[in-house]
């Protein structure tokens, strides 16, 4: 499965990969700062999860989100964030997002939510 | 004690806890603030907007910030402050802020953080009042955490 991990912080896109390498995923892991460079590279194809981050400057999560459904990309995406409100994380979920994992979180937290999209 | 500042003393602890037991494996407690004299000398801001505005501040020396980011991203190679370490500042105060968000009455939003790095410096938030203020210590230092209303705009005071 190929993931675009988004986060304008690298330290949290270092984190999330590393998390995604000690579940086995060594391959097909990109990486965007921002919402505008995520869509650029699921727009160059192959990217089937997206893990974004809530709060972004520019385009936020949601913002992408929506942005991707009306692109007609029926690509998968999740929140990892420290937006913690249930309100957001309802939003979210009727917006179609996938998951919501929120920060902070531990490698095996974060890994038991993706187990049912990724299927490890 | 306001009610937002009964919300930020009875959540703070336990958010600052989490964040670095889960994120760094590290233990923190608070520590009274009289332990410590000097300013740090990177402070890492994020804003509030919306029902209630605001910032939530976490200041720590630039030795402590090396070593919480080491820990953070699980990489020895930091020696001195670079935008890594930054970074890594940025996004406690951001954990921070969400955890405490939550807990808070009213819609509002959060900024994306910003650092200050310097020496012998203070930082004012205009029309602020501190709603609460808490120092914490771990084996890698101890660093500070403030939550300030910015007064002059709930008044109208702009």
């Amino acid at each position: 499965m190929s993931i675009l991990i988004v986060d304008d912080s690298k330290a949290m896109r270092m984190i999330v990969r590393r998390a995604l390498h000690q579940a086995g995923f060594h391959q097909d892991l990109k990486e965007a700062a921002t919402g505008a460079e995520a869509l650029e590279v699921v727009e160059s194809g192959g990217i089937e999860l997206v893990l974004c981050d809530w709060n972004m400057p520019g385009m936020n999560g949601l913002e992408l989100l929506e942005k991707l459904k009306s692109l007609g990309r029926t690509v998968k995406l999740g929140f990892v964030t420290s937006e913690c409100a249930t309100d957001i994380q309802m939003l979210a979920r009727q917006s179609g997002a996938l998951f919501f994992i929120t920060k902070p979180f531990t490698p095996d937290a974060f890994l038991s939510a993706l187990e049912p999209i990724i299927g490890r | 004690m306001g009610q937002l500042a009964t919300i930020y003393k009875e959540g703070i602890t336990s958010i600052v806890v989490d964040l670095f037991r889960t994120m760094m494996t590290t233990e923190v407690s608070p520590v009274p603030s009289e332990r410590h004299s000097s300013h740090g000398q990177l402070t890492a801001l994020v804003a509030f907007g919306g029902n209630w505005k605001g910032v939530l501040e976490f200041e720590c020396g630039s030795a402590e910030a090396i070593q919480f980011a080491r820990r953070f991203m699980q990489n020895d190679e930091y020696h001195e402050v670079n935008d890594d370490v930054r970074d890594a500042l940025g996004e406690f105060a951001n954990i921070v802020a969400g955890n405490l968000k939550a807990l808070m009455l009213g819609k509002m939003t959060l900024c994306t953080p910003s650092v200050i790095e310097g020496s012998d410096y203070s930082v004012r938030i205009c029309g602020g009042s501190i709603v609460g203020e808490s120092w914490f210590s771990t084996e890698a230092g101890s660093f500070a955490i403030r939550l300030i209303e910015d007064i002059g705009v709930r008044e109208g005071k702009n």
